[in-house]
């Protein structure tokens, strides 16, 4: 064997080696197209049904969108209608507003001028309240007066009775004695009337101080209240009643005023107005 | 005619010969497995046909 032929030899061995191993580690390093193209087609395949479902929605999607924007568009419709109708509303409110402003304003004039009618009619009422007052104190002094001057015309009346039949009873006894004389009968014989002696009419008797009196309340005027019981009774002034509705305390009483059957009073501790009926008491 | 036999003149020379057709064949069988196992059985055949 020559030389040239051990070193072609040697040199196709080495170069075999070398291009084998070459070889080798290119297919090795190679891509796997096919699974790369099952890979892709498989992901293909999932994106155009993706891509289906995407695409159905967005059709339903904009199926809804045009319903919504033709609700939208009926709603503005109507929308502008409303405001239509309420801006007309608001015009015919304003002008019912100026109206009534000015009539607001007419009827301020009116008021005002009530009210001075109103404050001039108070004071012209408490002035007649306060000559009301004057009135029924006068009156139930004029009453008291009455009472007592009637009271007095009874008594006299009384005494005129007890004189009118005293006087028969003497006019009596004149004509007994004038007709014992006539028949000559000397003798003084004591002449019994037919007519019997009266009492004299006398003031009732007062109840003693400190004894309870009751009655009844007979009239209410505001502060001023009026009891049926008077001096008779034995009620003075300045006695204090208390008014009371069964169990319940009313107010107090003070008397100002005492008649013989009534006395009158202004109210004190006033816890409930009281009515005619209600119980008067000095003691509770 | 007499046939002459056939010695080799040197057996390193030799085993370096055996051992470069070892490596060749090694590597055709290699990439040979790599073909079918990504590309199948077919693949062996079909590489050689003309693509339609």
């Amino acid at each position: 064997m020559s030389i040239l032929t051990k070193i072609v030899a040697v040199l196709l061995s080495v170069f075999s080696l070398l291009l084998a191993g070459m070889f080798v580690v290119f297919v090795g390093n190679a891509n796997n197209y096919r699974q790369w193209y099952e890979e892709e087609k498989t992901l293909n395949i999932a994106l155009q049904a993706d891509l289906t479902i995407k695409g159905e929605q967005y059709n339903v999607q904009v199926n809804k969108c045009a319903e919504l924007d033709k609700k939208m568009r009926q709603e503005l419709q109507s929308l502008e209608a409303g405001k239509n109708q309420l801006a007309y509303d608001l015009h015919k409110s304003e002008q019912l507003a100026q109206k009534f402003q000015a009539d607001a304003d007419s009827w301020k004039g009116v008021m005002t001028g009530f009210e001075q009618s109103v404050r001039i009619l108070q004071a012209s009422l408490s002035q007649t309240q306060g000559q009301l007052d004057k009135a029924r104190t006068q009156g139930i002094k004029d009453q008291k007066e009455l009472n007592q001057i009637t009271a007095d015309l009874y008594e006299k009346i009384v005494q005129l009775q007890s004189l009118e039949a005293e006087r028969r009873r003497l006019l009596e006894q004149k004509k007994e004695l004038e007709n014992r004389a006539a028949a000559g009968g000397a003798y003084a014989q004591k002449v019994i009337p037919v007519t019997p002696l009266n009492r004299t009419a006398s003031p009732a008797a007062i109840a003693p101080a400190g004894t309870d009196v009751k009655g009844l309340v007979v009239e209410v005027q505001q502060n001023l209240i009026t009891l049926s019981v008077g001096s008779a009774d034995g009620v003075k002034e300045r006695m204090v009643f208390h008014i009371t509705r069964g169990d319940r305390f009313l107010c107090d009483v003070i008397v100002t005023n005492v008649d013989i059957n009534r006395c009158a009073g202004v109210l004190d501790l006033i816890q409930q107005s009281p009515q005619v009926g209600d119980t008067a008491s000095t003691r509770l | 005619m007499a046939k002459k036999a056939t010695t080799p003149a040197s057996d390193v020379y030799t085993a370096i010969l055996a051992l470069a057709c070892l490596a060749v064949l090694a590597a055709a069988v290699f990439v040979t497995l790599t073909c079918m196992d990504y590309y199948g059985s077919d693949a062996l055949i079909k590489i050689a046909q003309i693509p339609r």
